[in-house]
């Protein structure tokens, strides 16, 4: 008793120190990007003054103006820190409103995304790894390998674009892009229905990278699972092979997809750029790049940020939780 | 303690897959190394109609501009696995150093080491990739440069680790003992006895550059005055249902080389490895 | 006082009961209009904000002129209609110029529409914020409003090529009442627009789409037909592409989906691309050279550029067709109003490439010994992937007669810093627009006055000559119509003759409209207009 309660503080004191190394390093990703970013030629006013195929000086010197563009950079990056402090991610010069509600407002079709995707690619990737595992060898076993190693090589830009041409515009089954019907004023049930079907290709093109990873992961660490020592000897102990697969091997095989998957997580928001571009999918990448593009700054800015955060605090979580389920993992 | 390159060599040989690749990685390398004798020095020279079909007038059709496919591919070829190997040379190089020194001395300087690789880890890749090259003007240069500080902490974390494991090997410590240098025990005894693991991983590193490059020519942020697969794809993919073979071809040549680099990291991996076989994703 | 154009209310009332009592009268025959159903367009970019009286951008004007009107609409030829004016004179001297405006129209709030929100929105509004306002109303003093109905603007010069700027897509009219004494750029009214237009603002989901309705007290009696018009953003042009094929959408603008999907959907007789609508733009795609710094300070260089290049092959086989071959600065679509000539040096001729080289020698540039002559840069400007491929064919056509080019793919912000502030270019490509008249559009990228460090799409290659700048200001304030087409005409000979451009090609800027879109054409607009008359045939 007096173990586990002393573990359970351990714990606690692990999770606080992981957030407190957090600290320095989303203090160094604002700094870093503040003054990369700003390395950037041109700004939000050429931009805009550049779309509109034609401007006069004193449109380009009021924006400018505006934008607080002619302050020196030092001073823009005080302002900008102490800004972020209080959580105020500034104003967004293109949409000319809040960031911080941009992002917000981006961050659920985001997180939609991401959420279903990661669903797909665990629950598949677990159950045709675990298929391929206990059928080593087999027909079976070098059709998912082969499926997993052609799914992992192909490009997630040429995947969507495949979709979108075979079931948008060859079957005409699902729509090409966008999160709604257009024009549709349904609510309740039929929105979630409409959303839903707006979902699929989008988020199939971005888990089929991570589902190849993740059958080949579970595949590997069942087979690993089943030649160890302590299931031979629960066999030997009389637990029927059935039961040593599921109660112990299974188990044991998806620690290690779930911790990979955690550590995903930034590298699927980065991938949902461009699954959010080719399908129009109104999420926080597809406003990051454009962000970039219009020299919007601070939301670009604002965004990276926040997916860091994101990231920061899925690592941690996982690490936190895996230290529960693991007990071998040391809380140094 | 040294690798048995004999056993590797021939458990490598055994697998077939990991044949498969090499032999379908070795007739990219062919396509790359002659690309000029078979389709000429300029892949963007006009030689015909534009959007011909594959096996009409040309090998593989011609692109929307009249130029032929079967030569983009094959220049590409090289640009991207220039691409893949040079980023994964300067990546592979920054994680052994930056991953060596951390897990070498630990301590204080194992500690900035590592939150600087935790900053790295903790942007999303593609994002910054997309943001740096935005930012310092699409090029052949900015993309290396984009693609391998976006590469290089994942191999950092993993020097590290096979540094601190060998660091307390009585080998090393009897170096230590022996007053040799720091440097000097890095390189001659460590380094060759990490190399195994990091080699399975910089091999995919080469397969993933390689996307990364295609991911950010097909968002328009390619060097334009450099023939690669991703500049292919994304000048043709507004013309998929018109002509799919513009991207379609490069596209299929992409899978193809990402296919085999990573058939021959598992072959590796398996090799180096046994015990811990697939485990790399 | 010498009225140009003079159109009675009255003959418009009637004309217009007319029709709607024949409406009423017969059941509609097969042809006829019928009203209802929603429209999608597919354009890209988002546009920032939707109230184009600070914002000239494509999509901003797509979408604010169907709320705003303008005092005047104009033909295809670009002759103007009324509009929120019904008449309109101007002063035997050109200095002031009287607008009549309806008495019958509200905003959408229900407010009145005065000669007040007039005044207000050329003097305050436009002529300050809008990015071309100096132009277009830069000699604009003062406005007088002698009752609710008449607007008189005094000028400080005359300044014909005014009359063309009234458009929505210029000059879109503002409610007073709603902007007067707040700070105009940030007026919450910029995100949830009220005009006087035939649509009303409904709706904006950022990166997703923004939803008009019907205004159904629109002062045009039976219009818009249609109910709904929505703007659909999609980042991916190939997807825009599919949207359109599928029937997600009806229409898509120019530019929104690649030029060979147009081609390949007219022929699969999914869509129609009607020709037209883009006559109050005249774009004109063109190299600008930078006349400043070598090689091309050199007229001889520019001009075996011009030689070199097939303008041809960049319209059939890139533009696949939407476009036709440009003579000079000023676009052919100014030929109703005989402004146009191409009585010009023509550097289309059979032994181009020679000409070319010869131009070449004479400069000094000899080849050497691995055949080129010179290196040269080409920054492409970032407006589509067409334009990015026509930079890939200039590459080539010019390695034909000894130049070396390397591309350059910037983004807009690089594009424009290098082009309007640090001058660090020797070639760019990009489409210029031409406006209502050559003095609002053209003369900006020719006249030494309008060398401005800092501002985009000015006079980028800091070509500078005093002949011209002379002639420009003279065309500018010119009222007799047949001097200043001599003056177009001089211009356009003398500056082909001095190349500080190539002129490319005359784009035709066509909307891609699915076969149940009829009348998306209205005078000198289509998708930029207020696409009142347009309906679904459904």
């Amino acid at each position: 008793m007096i173990l586990v309660r002393g573990r359970g503080r351990q714990r606690l004191r692990y999770a606080v120190r992981r957030f407190l190394q957090a600290i320095p390093i989303l203090v160094a990703i604002v700094t870093c990007n503040f003054f990369l970013l700003h390395l950037a030629p041109g700004d939000a006013a050429s931009v805009l003054a550049g779309e509109s195929g034609s401007a006069s000086e004193e449109y380009v010197a009021q924006l400018r103006h505006d934008f607080g563009l002619e302050k020196p950079l030092v001073l823009q990056y005080v302002d900008y820190v102490a800004n972020v402090a209080t959580l105020n991610f500034g104003h967004s010069f293109r949409y000319n409103r809040s960031n911080l509600g941009l992002i917000v407002e981006r961050l659920g079709a985001t997180l939609l995304l991401m959420v279903t995707s990661f669903t797909i690619a665990i629950s598949f990737g677990i159950l045709l790894g675990a298929w391929a595992a206990t059928h080593k060898g087999k027909a079976l076993d070098r059709g998912i390998r082969i499926l997993a190693v052609v799914a992992y090589a192909a490009p997630v830009f040429w995947v969507a674009l495949m979709l979108i041409m075979v079931f948008a515009l060859q079957l005409g089954i699902l729509p090409t892009s966008g999160m709604h019907r257009i024009g549709s004023r349904s609510s309740g049930l039929a929105t979630v229905l409409d959303v839903a079907q707006h979902l699929i290709l989008p988020s199939l093109s971005l888990s089929f990278f991570y589902l190849a990873v993740y059958t080949r992961l579970m595949r590997a660490a069942l087979l690993d699972q089943l030649g160890m020592n302590y299931t031979i000897v629960a066999e030997a102990k009389g637990a029927s092979p059935r039961q040593v697969l599921w109660r112990h091997a299974f188990r044991n095989a998806i620690i290690p997809v779930v911790t990979l998957a955690g550590l995903h997580i930034g590298s699927m928001l980065g991938g949902s750029v461009i699954v959010e571009s080719v399908f129009g999918w109104p999420g926080l990448g597809l406003l990051a790049y454009q962000a970039l593009f219009a020299r919007d700054l601070n939301l670009l800015l604002g965004i990276l940020i926040f997916s860091s955060v994101l990231v920061v605090a899925m690592n941690l979580l996982v690490d936190v939780v895996n230290s529960f389920v693991d007990p071998r993992i040391q809380l140094k | 303690m040294k690798i048995r390159l004999g056993r590797v060599a021939r458990t490598f040989l055994q697998d077939r897959w990991a044949i498969a690749g090499a032999i379908l990685l070795l007739a990219i390398v062919a396509l790359a190394v002659l690309a000029s004798v078979l389709t000429g020095n300029d892949p963007f020279t006009i030689v015909g109609e534009p959007n011909e079909p594959p096996f009409g007038g040309f090998l593989l059709g011609t692109d929307s501009l009249g130029r032929s496919i079967a030569a983009g591919i094959a220049h590409g070829a090289r640009v991207s696995l220039a691409i893949g190997l040079i980023t994964t040379l300067i990546s592979t190089t920054l994680g052994i150093v930056i991953g060596g020194i951390a897990g070498y001395f630990g301590g204080w300087i194992d500690d900035v080491l590592m939150r600087l690789t935790e900053f790295f880890q903790t942007v999303p890749a593609m994002l910054f990739a997309i943001v740096v090259v935005a930012i310092l003007q699409p090029s052949i240069v900015t993309e290396i440069g984009a693609i391998a500080l976006v590469s290089w902490a994942v191999l950092a974390r993993l020097a590290r680790a096979e540094f601190m494991r060998l660091r307390n090997r009585e080998f090393v410590i009897a170096c230590v003992a022996m007053g040799m240098k720091s440097g000097r025990i890095m390189l001659l005894q460590i380094l060759p006895n990490a190399l195994s693991a990091i080699v399975v991983t910089a091999s995919v590193t080469v397969a993933t550059s390689i996307l990364l490059e295609a991911g950010l020519s097909f968002l328009g942020l390619g060097d334009p005055n450099v023939m690669s697969w991703g500049l292919m794809i994304g000048s043709g993919r507004t013309e998929l249902r018109t002509a799919w073979w513009i991207s379609g071809l490069p596209g299929l040549a992409l899978l193809l080389t990402v296919l085999a680099i990573n058939l021959i990291g598992d072959g590796l991996n398996e090799a180096f490895n046994p015990r811990n076989a697939g485990h790399q994703p | 006082m010498t009225t140009i154009y003079r159109r009675s209310l009255a003959a418009c009332l009637m004309v217009a009961t007319a029709a709607l009592t024949l409406l009423g009268a017969v059941a509609a025959p097969a042809w006829a209009q019928k009203p209802g159903g929603t429209l999608v367009i597919v354009s890209t970019p988002e546009p920032t904000t939707i109230t184009n009286a600070f914002n000239s951008a494509t999509t901003a004007g797509e979408v604010g002129t169907k709320i705003y009107d303008g005092l005047l609409e104009y033909d295809a030829n670009l002759n103007p209609k009324p509009s929120l004016a019904t008449e309109w004179s101007v002063s035997a001297d050109g200095k002031d110029v009287t607008f009549k405006l309806r008495h019958d129209v509200k905003w959408h709030d229900g407010h009145p529409f005065t000669s007040a929100d007039v005044a207000f929105s050329i003097l305050e509004v436009l002529k300050p914020n809008h990015p071309r306002g100096p132009g277009n109303f830069g000699p604009v003093q003062s406005i007088d409003t002698p009752d609710d109905y008449t607007v008189v603007l005094h000028l400080q010069n005359a300044y014909p090529p005014m009359m063309r700027a009234f458009s929505s897509l210029d000059a879109p009219i503002l409610p007073k009442h709603l902007y007067a004494g707040t700070n105009l750029r940030n007026n919450a009214n910029n995100n949830k627009p009220v005009g006087t237009g035939p649509f009303m603002f409904k709706d904006w989901q950022r990166g997703d789409s923004i939803v008009l309705e019907r205004n159904p007290n629109y002062w045009r009696p039976g219009r818009p037909y249609l109910d709904r018009i929505i703007f659909r953003f999609i980042n991916d042009p190939a997807t825009r592409a599919a949207a359109l094929e599928s029937g997600e959408a009806q229409v898509a603008s120019f530019g929104s989906i690649a030029t060979s999907e147009m081609r390949r959907l007219e022929k699969a007789g999914v869509v129609t691309i009607p020709l037209g609508g883009f006559q109050a733009l005249a774009p004109v795609a063109m190299i600008t050279f930078n006349t400043v710094d070598p090689p091309f300070n050199d007229k001889r260089v520019r001009q075996a550029v011009a030689y070199a290049i097939d303008r041809k092959f960049i319209i059939d086989k890139i533009f696949f067709g939407f476009g036709q071959p440009a003579t000079g600065p000023i676009s052919s679509v100014f030929k109703g109003q005989g402004l146009f000539t191409d009585q010009v040096i023509h550097f289309d001729v059979p032994d181009r490439l020679k000409r070319a080289t010869d131009l070449l020698d004479a400069a000094g540039f000899k080849p050497k010994p691995d055949g080129t002559r010179l290196d040269v840069t080409l920054d492409i400007g970032p407006i589509g992937d067409e334009y990015r491929r026509m930079g890939e064919y200039i590459k080539q056509a010019l390695k034909q007669v000894g130049f070396n080019v390397s591309l350059r793919n910037e983004d807009m912000a690089g594009f424009t810093r290098r082009t309007s502030q640090t001058y660090d270019f020797q070639m760019a490509t990009a489409a210029w627009v031409g406006m209502g008249d050559p003095t609002l559009g053209v003369q900006r990228q020719y006249v030494t006055s309008n060398i401005k460090k800092g501002v985009p799409f000015t006079n980028l290659g800091r070509y500078s000559n005093p002949e011209i700048d002379a002639l420009w200001a003279k065309f500018a304030i010119e009222l007799d119509p047949k001097k200043r087409a001599e003056d177009a005409h001089q211009l356009q000979q003398k500056l082909v003759d001095d190349s500080p451009m190539v002129w490319l090609f005359e784009l035709q800027q066509v909307a891609t409209a699915r076969k149940e879109v009829k009348n998306l054409i209205n005078g000198a607009f289509s998708v930029q207009g207020g696409m009142y008359e347009t309906w679904l045939d459904r």
